[in-house]
């Protein structure tokens, strides 16, 4: 596993998504967020190139008739070294980041020199000068004493006239790109000590302009720090600066060009700012309704604890950086909430999130509500789950918000948030280090507005396969363990040992059903299991778990069209369920009432119910296929 | 191991997409000035493409020498051979 050039946290294409590639037409493509989502994969060069050019074609032709709901991005980009190869998946970048770039390149002349010869009738909203390439304008030993710091002054004073005069003259923002170290010359352990050295000139030179960008308002484009995240000996190709003057490896131009054009976005009011998080297998490692706030797995001592950890610290980091944190979470609010409240080894806390929404809603919804009450647009969001199914949920219904693809392994989440640069600021401000406090008085008076999203349409794009059978031999260690496990969504708290399990396998008088489930992520292995027993003509639910997981994904009613038609097989005319409450299981209170039974008797919260299994109507479910073994 | 219709099927699919003319049929016999399109900075493109298709690296003296089809199919043929 390499954190090279690969935009791994961008979902990869499938093979649907390759053709509808090669089948976009410039002249009917449409310049909006389905555009946006769709440039939102892992490309690789030569296909974020092939989108940027086809969308670049629509651009020339669309500007004068129609509105585009992304902001118009007009960029003149000064180089000395090669630019033109990368045009188009500059314009593909864009896409990535939600502007309509037009680039205009100029290559080896001097700025001030090409502004005098144009007669420009065209209107910049942003130039970028770039840094020098391979070749480095800082001799490599001292010439005499004061000479390196001159040439080091002479350097940041010249380029940052350029840019005051292409400020003053275009009304452009100006955007200046780091110098990254020099790759022809020889570099040595020691080159540090010497404070003549290129690398310490260099380091310098760098500085400066920061300085210079942060006094006049510039933005600053760190391309040293892309090349030593991604290794600086891959970043350059020697043969290919040699050959035609290319700066760096070109497939690392769609990594650089999103970074560039993460900038323009953020300057131009798209700048992300709220950062919303799971919570099960996102902060913490288990299932916090099911383990307990003890179970959990989180801080030092423990390896998988300490990186979970890590990753509190990295969103606590975030907010210190003016960032707003949130929490979308599927869980019952009360259980969830204790790990902040009492658990040693959480180091976030319920104040550090602007806005939450932990409940058993929908997590498009959730997230809709909350940029509602922070008052913020949908562009502003950033959303991480371990569940690939509520990553696709909120990507499919929200393609504003930017949703990374997380790596198998939490230890490395980090990074890959890191490289995927989605905080950047316009400006990091006194203002943006206090607005956490401002969001966390003004959400609370905010009230929320309700809006259903189309769920069904969700489901039935997860390609669901549902497989139930019968407890068998095979099945049974897992099903002993489920019942074990499952605190929450569990309906009477019954619990079989493997003894149990088996003499239930063999019982006739008793219909006892494993449940599995696999979507187009994957298998998700089995999720729940019913045992119901026969008594006259009734059949007795006494087990109803399923995993908390699969919730919302019409689970229960299939399993209950499946022990319908059994039941009538048997000749059957009810069903009958009960509700026990535990200190964890209110989520399936409302368990057979939704499911459509009648209630019986309420016993000190101990509910009774019952369906008709003559007057059962069957309705559609999103399901893929339903297999019985 | 490749073939060598393979490698110019292989190359005639990454000429379509870099020179971006889908219905392109690359002839032995093309070079730089017959095919449209074939510039310096598409022969970046192209010879990049090749290397990552074919898992390849090309000296720098071949990039600037293999200016025909002919040329860079018995170039991309000759590396896998010595693989």
């Amino acid at each position: 596993m390499t954190l090279t050039s690969q935009l791994d946290w961008l979902p990869k294409p499938e093979e649907s998504t390759l053709s509808q590639l090669e089948q976009l037409d410039p002249e009917s493509l449409q310049i909006d967020y389905e555009l946006v989502r769709f440039a939102n994969h892992a490309w690789e060069e030569q296909q974020l190139r092939r989108l940027g050019r086809k969308a670049g074609l629509t651009f020339a032709r669309a500007n004068r008739t129609s509105v585009s709901p992304l902001p118009r991005v007009r960029l003149l980009i000064f180089s000395h070294s090669t630019f033109k190869h990368m045009v188009d998946t500059l314009v593909g970048a864009g896409l990535r980041c939600g502007i309509q770039i037009e680039p205009t390149i100029v290559e080896f002349q001097n700025p001030l020199q090409w502004l005098l010869s144009q007669q420009l009738n065209v209107k910049f909203d942003f130039v970028l000068f770039c840094s020098l390439v391979g070749k480095s304008q800082f001799a490599d030993v001292t010439t005499g004493a004061g000479n390196a710091e001159r040439t080091v002054q002479g350097a940041i004073a010249a380029k940052l006239a350029d840019a005051k005069s292409c400020s003053e003259k275009l009304g452009a923002k100006i955007i200046i790109e780091l110098q990254t170290e020099n790759f022809l010359g020889p570099v040595s352990n020691s080159d540090t000590k010497l404070s003549d050295s290129q690398k310490r000139q260099l380091a310098r030179f760098n500085e400066g302009l920061a300085d210079g960008a942060s006094r006049e308002g510039y933005f600053i484009l760190d391309t040293p720090l892309l090349a030593s995240l991604v290794g600086y000996a891959n970043w350059v190709d020697p043969r290919l600066f040699h050959f035609g003057k290319i700066p760096f490896r070109s497939e690392f131009a769609p990594m650089y060009l999103t970074r560039l054009a993460n900038i323009m976005a953020a300057a131009s009011g798209k700048s992300r700012r709220v950062m919303v998080t799971d919570l099960d297998n996102t902060l913490w490692g288990g299932v916090i309704g099911d383990d307990g706030p003890a179970g959990i797995v989180i801080g030092n001592g423990n390896p998988a604890g300490e990186s979970f950890l890590a990753m509190q610290h990295y969103l606590l980091a975030l907010k210190a950086r003016g960032i707003l944190l949130c929490i979308a979470s599927k869980n019952t609010h009360d259980v969830a909430i204790e790990a902040f409240r009492n658990h040693p080894d959480v180091v976030l806390k319920e104040t550090d999130f602007a806005a939450m929404r932990i409940n058993w809603n929908d997590k498009a919804k959730s997230i809709r509500e909350m940029a509602e009450v922070l008052n913020l647009g949908l562009e502003a969001f950033v959303f991480i789950d371990d569940n690939p199914a509520e990553r696709k949920r909120v990507r499919d219904d929200l393609p504003q918000v930017a949703v990374p693809e997380l790596d198998r392994e939490p230890s490395r989440w980090p990074m890959q948030l890191s490289l995927a640069g989605y905080f950047e600021f316009a400006s990091l401000t006194h203002e943006d280090l206090i607005r956490n406090a401002f969001y966390n008085a003004e959400s609370r008076r905010l009230e929320i507005k309700k809006d259903a999203a189309n769920e069904m349409q969700f489901l039935e794009s997860l390609k669901m396969v549902m497989d139930i059978r019968r407890f068998d031999d095979t099945g049974r260690k897992r099903i002993v363990q489920l019942i074990s496990k499952s605190n929450q969504f569990n309906l009477t708290s019954a619990r079989y040992s493997d003894a149990e399990v088996a003499s239930i396998q063999n019982d006739p008088d008793v219909i006892s059903i494993q449940v599995r489930l696999a979507d187009m992520f994957g298998d998700n292995g089995m999720i729940s299991c019913v045992v119901g027993r026969i008594n006259g003509r009734s059949l007795e639910i006494d087990l109803w778990i399923m995993s908390c997981r699969v919730i919302g994904r019409c689970v229960e009613q299939a399993i209950l069209q499946y022990l319908v038609k059994e039941a009538k097989q048997l000749k059957l005319d009810w069903i009958e369920g009960e509700y026990r409450p535990t200190s964890r299981n209110a989520l399936v209170k409302n368990h057979y009432s939704v499911l459509g039974f009648d209630l019986l008797s309420d016993d000190n919260g101990v509910t009774r119910w019952r369906i008709s299994t003559k007057d059962f109507k069957a309705t559609d479910l999103p399901f893929h296929d339903v297999t019985r073994g | 191991m490749a073939s060598k219709p393979e490698i110019l099927n292989a190359m005639t699919i990454i000429f379509r997409s870099e020179l971006d003319s889908p219905k392109l049929k690359l002839q032995p016999d093309d070079n730089q000035e017959s095919v449209t399109g074939w510039d310096s900075l598409a022969h970046i493109r192209i010879i990049a493409a090749l290397e990552r298709k074919f898992a390849i690296e090309f000296e720098l003296e071949e990039i600037e020498s293999l200016t025909s089809v002919t040329l860079l199919a018995d170039a991309v043929s000759s590396r896998l051979a010595s693989h």
